[in-house]
């Protein structure tokens, strides 16, 4: 409190002020104007990059349609991975970070799974049950620093550690992978060239898609979905109203991790599950989220076909920056778009 | 205080520092010194930068250790690959802290709380991955063996006790710089931009300007933490910077607590001894490691150091000494 009242009490001291944020005229006029040149920029980059990545796609001839396909795959991936982080953002407020972790363990529970039953679906399902279960257990933790944001995610980086290292000592160190199920095995010829395209592959974005329709059913057609929503717009109000908010963050912690081990089966059976993957689907979902608009499910959707899409051409194209570019991606983004692609002024400013 | 008083204090504190540093090898073991005290001393000096801007600045940066290992890559790829002077390369790797403190805090300058910490945990992976797959500059997953540490004055740093010395000078330092920061205008800037960002704004400062300014006070801090980091360890490798280094400054910087920016060695030297030891009963350290962050955060939000001063100032209060005085953490050390 000194030091807040020394501050106030020094009105002379502005001279830091004058140079960087003097009151300059922030009219309407000059917000549109500014947002005018912002979408300008904005635009004209985006279409100087696709006619880049057109003219390089149309190089590669007929294999840019495996990179496309791989794009979409990702996509599929990452908005399983994203649409529960945002979820739980928007609800709870809580940034999970061990969402990575959750991914991991989704993976191999799986894999233990199907190592003893021999089926896909079966393996997939209970994988998810799990990784709900540990979702829902962080959420237990979570509630006795109830509102505390900044320690509840500290503890969910606390919680990435303890995770991964558990996975090690399960699991063991060495890369593995579940079998994809018997009638997603093989490939098919991909119609207009001569390219084969896994099945399983195809599969994922399939999937992607049903978990999108789901989510949209559940939030907009039924009554937790409303319940959701009214969560997120406020908390205390539908609390007052005689509704148990703590169960439907609970169902909501259930869903995100679920939806992250379905993610982890999927990804265990077409990638790997190894040590660091946690690392690599959470930079991806982090990257998803803010581009997309945190706390955003359309943005979610949306952010993850471009991150998807780019990643798999920066693959194929500059293997080397390939993270660079994704990343540059991320940061212009952001410098156009603070409150990321579909995120409105409601949403989270970075 | 008279200003020949301020001298003398000062000359007297500087004077027990250098004593108390220069007992620390006679009374340690050879082993305690390497292991336990020089690791501390550059863990530390990379914590005090966090410590520093969550403490002093409130900005919680998962982005250090992208700082401290730009600083150490940029030190090895050019004395390895570029055949550079030792000296000339330290002092480019420790220019480079600042510089790639501000350009984090460009990218951060409109995020605070939860969303800097996603931005920040997103440049730090970033980091990994890039050193990781940017093979023709930082070697990829290997990354740089067998680096030298140079000679000072005869002394070569990478013997023990240079390397201690150098360290403990360097954490004095680095210290006595954050102080000399927060002992200007803009350090009462820092604390506006932790207590109210909106009254601060009110108050005409730009929020953008002093977070960057932040970030580039603390990049100082953990560039020098990159450059010792790598003349102990003789290597740099993408491991060096991963998340669960990432994760690890943060814990380094919560036992230790934030009240305090020295609060980050006490919490090094924590984390340093429960890395060596607790292998002996467990050999899954980073569960113990990760379980202990967790309580830490769940028990206590100022770590250690907070437990210790909150005692302090109830037998403070029980004794009735310092009746109705509240001391602003900064001014104790003065007291």
């Amino acid at each position: 409190m000194n030091r807040l009242a020394a501050l106030s009490s020094r009105p002379d001291r502005g001279d830091l002020a004058e140079s960087s944020a003097g009151p300059r005229g922030v009219g309407l006029s000059s917000i549109w104007q500014r947002t005018a040149v912002r979408n300008g920029v904005g635009g004209a980059a985006a279409l100087l990059l696709a006619y880049y990545a057109v003219s390089k796609s149309v190089e590669i001839g007929d294999r840019s349609l495996l990179v496309l396909l791989n794009g979409l795959t990702a996509a599929g991936l990452y908005f399983l991975m994203a649409s529960g982080f945002t979820l739980v953002f928007g609800l709870a407020k809580v940034t999970n970070l061990a969402h990575g972790g959750i991914y991991l363990l989704g993976g191999y529970a799986a894999l233990s799974v199907q190592q003893t039953t021999g089926n896909w679906l079966v393996a997939t399902a209970l994988g998810a049950l799990f990784a709900g279960g540990v979702s829902v257990a962080l959420f237990f933790v979570l509630r006795i620093l109830r509102g505390d944001a900044l320690r509840e995610t500290m503890l969910t980086l606390g919680a990435t550690i303890v995770i991964a290292d558990q996975v090690l000592a399960q699991w063991g160190g060495i890369p593995t992978d579940l079998d994809p199920p018997s009638f997603l095995t093989g490939s098919i010829d991909l119609p207009g060239s001569a390219l084969l395209y896994p099945k399983f592959r195809l599969a994922v974005v399939a999937l992607a898609l049903l978990a999108g329709l789901v989510l949209w059913l559940l939030l907009y057609r039924t009554r937790l979905g409303i319940l959701i929503r009214a969560g997120v717009d406020d908390a205390d109000m539908v609390s007052i109203l005689g509704i148990r908010v703590p169960l439907i963050l609970g169902s909501v912690f259930v869903l995100a991790g679920a939806l992250a081990g379905i993610a982890g089966a999927s990804g265990g059976t077409y990638l790997s599950l190894a040590q660091g993957e946690d690392n690599r689907i959470l930079l991806a979902s982090l990257i998803v989220v803010i581009a997309g608009g945190l706390g955003s499910l359309r943005g979610a959707g949306a952010a993850s076909i471009i991150v998807g899409l780019v990643e798999a051409f920066a693959q194929t194209h500059h293997p080397v920056l390939s993270v660079l570019i994704t990343f540059g991606m991320l940061i212009a983004i952001l410098a156009l778009r603070p409150y990321g692609l579909m995120g409105g002024a409601d949403h989270a400013r970075f | 205080m008279p200003a020949s008083n301020r001298v003398f204090a000062s000359a007297a504190l500087l004077l027990s520092i250098g004593a108390a540093i220069a007992a620390v090898p006679p009374l340690v073991s050879d082993f305690v010194l390497l292991q336990i005290v020089i690791k501390s001393l550059w863990l530390g000096i990379a914590g005090t930068s966090l410590a520093f801007l969550i403490g002093q600045a409130g900005l919680i940066s998962l982005a250090q250790t992208a700082v401290f290992g730009t600083s150490g890559y940029l030190m090895a790829i050019l004395v390895l690959d570029h055949g550079l002077t030792i000296w000339v390369a330290v002092a480019a790797a420790v220019a480079a802290g600042p510089v790639t403190g501000f350009v984090v805090g460009v990218i951060n300058r409109r995020s605070s709380d939860l969303y800097l910490m996603m931005l920040t945990l997103a440049i730090g992976v970033f980091a990994f991955y890039f050193a990781q797959q940017y093979q023709p500059i930082t070697r990829g997953h290997t990354g740089f063996n067998g680096f030298d540490a140079p000679s000072l004055f005869g002394a070569d740093l990478s013997e023990r006790e240079p390397l201690f010395y150098i360290s403990a000078v360097a954490a004095v330092a680095v210290v006595a710089l954050f102080r000399l920061v927060m002992a200007t205008p803009a350090g009462l800037a820092f604390n506006g931009l932790r207590d109210n960002r909106d009254r601060l704004q009110a108050l005409g400062y730009s929020t953008a300007a002093t977070t960057i300014s932040a970030f580039a006070v603390a990049g100082f801090a953990a560039g020098i933490g990159g450059v010792i980091s790598v003349w102990y360890n003789g290597a740099i490798s993408p491991g060096s910077i991963d998340i669960t280094r990432i994760i690890e400054l943060l814990i380094v910087v919560m036992i230790g607590g934030t009240i305090r920016i020295e609060g980050a060695f006490l919490g090094a030297l924590a984390v340093t001894l429960l890395r060596n030891y607790a292998n002996e009963y467990t050999n899954r350290t980073e569960t113990l490691v990760g379980a202990t962050f967790m309580v830490i955060v769940l028990l206590s939000r100022h770590g250690f150091l907070g437990i210790l001063i909150s005692a302090r100032s109830q037998a403070q209060k029980a004794l009735r000494v310092f009746r109705g005085q509240h001391l602003a953490p900064g001014k104790q050390a003065a007291a």
